[in-house]
């Protein structure tokens, strides 16, 4: 993964200067990028283990620290609102949706990478063009045509919802991955009698595997981020996503209520960053390969 | 129903109707569809015949609880001479335009950094991505919490370690600043994605090619811009492509951060037309505000798609 | 009008979800959940005992509705969406009342609250998606907006006109579209400006201003000792019309002429009241107005930021509930009067019950039960003084004497109008109100100066919706 550096690599003179201009010219500048980057979470973190009293009457405390750590946030949250409920419907939502794209991704990527046919380079245009309609061209009529399935306010308007931007993605992505998979393979399959189903399920599928987790991980934290279609196709409290709940349900009309929001915030990333975590690797390499070989 | 002979050897030559069925089901162009239908059917249902209705609606003048009638054109007439739309329109623009060009160049600057060895990469990368991965709304109310006109973690930095005694900057009360603001969090937001994206890119440049250039006598300058840029040029446009996608039909960020105002300030094509359908009720003239983005996304699309094209020619 | 959901659209997404082969382990289940979802009220109900209703009447009075209801039986699901109040504990005791009326009638009734800038959105998706809540609790005169898709109440309005002794008018004039009373008025929420008396006096101040010149002077020396006085000019549902509204009527200054058609916001009385915004914007507020919703102002408030600030009474009532340091130097004032005297627009709230619901006769019921004596009174006794009685008996609820702080409230009932004053509630009015053309007009200028064009520009706005100029 790390490779030689080319830049540090050609640097000559002495160890001093080697360090001043390493300082200066690397770690500064990360440094500057990471505070940045990762304040809003420190920040998060530490409202949400404040008492109100701390976070809005308490003007003499130094902010950045928590004074008096409490996990009344939490315990608010699960009492007072329907966070459990809404983390559920995320759940569900997300699992569903992404298992359905990526079937339909991994199929339609096999088909486009690897198989002749009259039409194909038009659909892949199409998929491709289709990835790059946002969700906010088309929600005025999708919610007719949710309404006219008679999917309003359940689940299943955005479990058939969210495959509109996760097949294409999924499709586009896989479709690189089955590329790279040898044609020998599967023709001494062919060859051998084993209808086409076979091998594809048996040799280019096994294959495709990093690209399919790739894939995974992208859908999953797509349609777990996913918020306009969940604010629009969703009315009742115990149907919404954790977004929806969030930003629908935690703001109090009387009295600011940061520290519930931040809770949830977090305990809402948790998931993501759970399988972000194990599938990283795979991430990143989603990333190249969907920016390398589009 | 008896069996007759001939009959029968005929059902022994000719394969078996499943059998027969089979095989027609492994003919390439054949299973390609079979295999390809789930996805087509989806995005039929959800892609096509929407976009199709969208346009229908678009020249109705549909209100919410009454029905429309055929206009034509007019809300698109409409929208042109509103003063809101040609607000949102210039505000889309320079949100798009400022928000991908600093994510450019930050994201590069960062790749590059992050192509440097040091201890903790992997870590460091991962941490990286997390305003990419953290759901946008999630993050969003974060910057909300600090931009909060009463309760502003930047404004007590400003007082307590500046000595700044005001007036502080009204974030996202002052038109101008609220776009700045809801800018920043985009680039925020949009930095890591570049930065991986980029990194991977860099991480094919070729190092003998950059050594014999070393050696050569070209300065950094010179070979960041003869060997490093063109490897990562298709990257950096497939990259430069979704974001000014994603950038120029967002929604979610500032619906969370500002609404669209303060005066529209940050109204966006996407916030305008929800605003207008879903607030307004004016769901034909909300629908030609959406279907405004269009043609400008089809022609970003199609520009940066035949740049690629020639590159890998 | 009302739409029955019956299964036969979903036979062809059936089909469609079968040829849909290879993906159908994943569909299969998801046609399952639907037809689950599809029918929450297959279920029959037990019956609901004559002895609970006939409690209720008996409690409530003689209601006309309430007592039919013994003989009716209800079933299925309500669900109501309204506001958060800024009184919680309005929201907390109305979520009992349907508690208690659910477990009564054999309904689950569910209560849902959601920010008051987002019900809008949420009615026109759930009117164009034809499902959704069964009641929504509606702002101004929303019903007029909404006409063709609410339910028929003539019946429920005109049996709680008689028993309550009649509504507030202007709330009349808003529910009763077109001859058809399509909402049952439910509540008020003035607004009076809240102070800080000890500030004021710093400031060299004796009393709240009575007029706007007086508020400008005032203003002006409040920002110079930096503790402002400030009010909303974002888009926002309540704060912003109740303070823009009611400074353009006082100024002589209206959208409409009395045929609710001609527009007529082209005036010297219209240059006059911007004018004098900009001015009050200038050199008394500062920008953080431009972007405050509703909450924005309890909260500057609460953390010592703002020495006044207009709004319902929940600011007082909120620091009393958490005894703040700073409860016995706040004070409430009604609205200063301009050259036109004193006008208001009150925050007013209906109960409108949707013609895509198939539980409304429930909804009905439900909605004339929260009307009732015993539920009423409750509620605005939770309240604190801080929601007002739509129908003239509950006016003598002792409530509104108790705390002698929150009086000025009870004084600017009187001043109460309706968005599109002079002309009649009309769904042009709403829709000048829903994009926020009035307060945007003040607000516009106040960033940039110009009175005229800014004028000139909601003129031209207002012309597209009424259709006609003076």
């Amino acid at each position: 993964m790390s490779q030689a550096n080319p830049t540090l690599h050609m640097v000559r003179g002495s160890r001093w200067g080697y360090r001043v201009q390493r300082v200066l010219f690397f770690w500064i500048p990360l440094a500057t990028f990471l505070i940045v980057l990762l304040f809003p979470f420190y920040w998060m973190l530490v409202t949400s283990f404040k008492t109100d009293r701390e976070l809005y009457y308490d003007r003499k405390a130094n902010p950045f620290i928590v004074g008096a750590p409490t996990m009344e946030q939490y315990l608010q949250l699960f009492e007072k609102s329907s966070f459990v409920v809404w983390l559920m419907n995320t759940i569900f939502i997300s699992v569903a949706s992404t298992a359905i794209s990526l079937v339909c991704g991994v199929l339609a990527g096999y088909a486009l990478a690897r198989l002749r046919f009259k039409g194909a380079s038009f659909l892949a245009l199409a998929i491709f063009i289709s990835y790059l309609v946002p969700q906010t061209l088309l929600f005025l009529p999708l919610q007719d045509v949710v309404r006219g399935f008679g999917l309003y306010d359940t689940p299943w308007a955005l479990i058939l919802t969210y495959p509109t931007f996760l097949i294409p993605f999924c499709t586009w992505l896989l479709m690189g991955y089955f590329k790279s998979v040898p044609f020998e393979l599967e023709e001494a399959a062919l060859i051998d009698g084993a209808s086409r189903f076979t091998a594809m399920w048996r040799i280019a599928i096994p294959l495709a595997v990093p690209g399919i987790l790739s894939a995974l991980i992208f859908a999953f934290t797509l349609s777990w981020n996913e918020f306009l279609y969940a604010l629009i196709f969703l009315s009742s409290s115990a149907q919404k996503t954790i977004p929806v709940g969030i930003t629908s349900e935690l703001f109090r009309a009387d009295a600011p209520s940061y520290g519930q929001i931040m809770a949830a915030a977090i305990l809402g990333s948790v998931p993501v960053a759970i399988a972000y975590a194990f599938l990283v690797e795979y991430y990143v390499a989603g990333l190249s390969a969907g920016a390398v070989k589009g | 129903m008896a069996v007759q002979p001939k009959r029968l050897e005929e059902v022994f030559e000719r394969p078996a109707p499943l059998t027969r069925l089979r095989s027609y089901l492994d003919r390439e162009g054949v299973f390609a569809y079979v295999i390809l239908a789930p996805a087509l059917i989806v995005l039929v249902v959800f892609i096509a015949y929407p976009f199709v209705l969208g346009i229908w609606l678009s020249l109705t003048d549909k209100r919410a609880s009454l029905p429309g009638n055929f206009v034509g054109a007019d809300n698109f007439i409409k929208d042109l001479q509103d003063t809101i739309f040609q607000k949102t329109v210039v505000n889309t623009f320079v949100y798009t335009i400022v928000a991908t060009i600093f994510k450019l160049v930050l994201g590069l600057g960062l790749a590059l950094l992050m192509n440097q060895p040091f201890r903790g990469k992997n870590l460091i990368r991962a941490f990286v991505l997390l305003p990419w991965i953290v759901p946008t709304v999630l993050s969003t109310v974060v910057w909300q919490w600090m931009f909060d006109p009463s309760y502003s973690i930047l404004n007590w930095t400003l007082k307590n370690w500046f000595a700044w005694s005001g007036p502080f900057p009204s974030w996202l009360g002052d038109p101008f600043l609220a776009l700045c603001c809801v800018i920043f969090v985009n680039i925020w937001r949009g930095v890591p994605f570049f930065a991986i994206s980029l990194l991977a890119g860099l991480q094919t440049v070729s190092l003998e090619l950059f050594e014999a250039a070393a050696i050569d006598g070209a300065n950094a300058v010179q070979r960041f811009m003869h060997i490093t840029l063109p490897t990562i040029r298709p990257v950096l446009m497939i990259v430069t492509l979704f974001s000014v996608v994603w950038t120029f039909a967002d929604f979610q960020l500032v619906y969370v951060l500002t609404k669209g105002g303060p005066l529209n300030s940050t109204q966006l094509f996407a916030t305008y037309s929800y605003d207008t359908a879903l607030r307004g009720g004016q769901i034909g003239l909300g629908a030609s505000i959406a279907l405004f983005m269009f043609p400008i996304l089809a022609l970003v699309v199609f520009v940066i798609q035949r740049r690629l094209r020639k590159e890998s020619n | 009008m009302s739409d029955k959901v019956d299964p036969t659209p979903r036979i062809p997404r059936r089909l469609f979800i079968k040829r849909a082969s290879l993906a159908a382990a994943g569909l299969t289940l998801g046609a399952a959940g639907l037809a689950a979802c599809g029918d929450p009220t297959a279920t029959s109900a037990p019956a609901t005992t004559a002895a609970s209703s006939g409690g209720t009447t008996a409690a409530g009075g003689a209601s006309a509705t309430t007592a039919a209801a013994s003989t009716k039986q209800f079933s299925g699901e309500l669900k109501l969406l309204q506001w958060v109040s800024f009184v919680p504990a309005a929201d907390d005791e109305i979520k009992r009342q349907a508690e208690e009326w659910g477990k009564k009638n054999n309904v689950k009734v569910t209560i849902e609250p959601i920010p008051g800038n987002e019900v809008q959105p949420k009615t026109v998706a759930a009117i164009e998606a034809k499902a959704g809540p069964d009641i929504i609790q509606m702002d101004y005169n929303w019903p007029w907006l909404y006409e063709t898709a609410l339910a028929d109440m003539t019946k429920e309005y005109n049996a709680l006109k008689t028993q309550l002794g009649g509504f507030q008018a202007f709330m009349e004039a808003n529910s009763i579209v077109n001859g058809t009373p399509r909402a049952i008025p439910y509540c008020i929420v003035p607004g009076a400006w809240v102070y800080r008396k000890s500030w004021f006096k710093e400031a060299g101040i004796d009393k709240f201003p009575e007029n706007w010149d007086q508020f400008y002077d005032a203003g002006k020396k409040l920002k110079a000792a930096n503790r402002p006085m400030l009010q909303t000019m974002g888009q926002t549902f309540g704060d912003a019309p109740g303070m823009w509204y009611s400074f353009l009527w006082e100024h002589g200054g209206k959208e409409v002429m009395e045929d609710g058609k001609t527009v007529a916001i082209n005036s010297p009385e219209t240059l006059m009241a911007v004018e004098k915004a900009i001015a009050i914007y200038k050199d008394c507020f500062t920008p953080d107005v431009l972007a405050w919703d509703d909450n924005s102002n309890n909260k500057a408030f609460q953390a010592e930021q703002i020495s006044a600030t207009l709004n319902g009474a929940s600011i007082y009532l909120t620091a009393k509930k958490q005894n703040a340091p700073y409860l016995a130097d706040m004070a409430q004032a009604i609205q200063p009067a301009g050259p036109q005297g004193r006008a208001a627009t009150q925050l007013n709230k209906t109960h409108a019950v949707m013609g895509y619901s198939k539980n409304q006769d429930a909804a009905k019921e439900f909605v004339s039960w929260l009307m009732q004596p015993d539920q009423y009174n409750k509620w605005l006794d939770v309240g604190g003084a801080y929601s007002f009685p739509s129908a003239k008996l509950y006016e003598k609820n002792p409530v509104f004497d108790k705390d002698p702080v929150l009086l000025p409230f009870k004084d600017t009932l009187a001043y109460g109008r309706n968005v599109g004053w002079p002309g009649p509630p009309s769904a042009a009015a709403t829709q000048a109100f829903s994009k926020y053309l009035i307060v945007n007009m003040f607000a516009g200028a106040a960033k940039n100066g110009d009175a005229k064009k800014v004028i000139a520009d909601t003129e031209a706005e207002l012309v597209k919706i009424y259709g006609a100029k003076k």
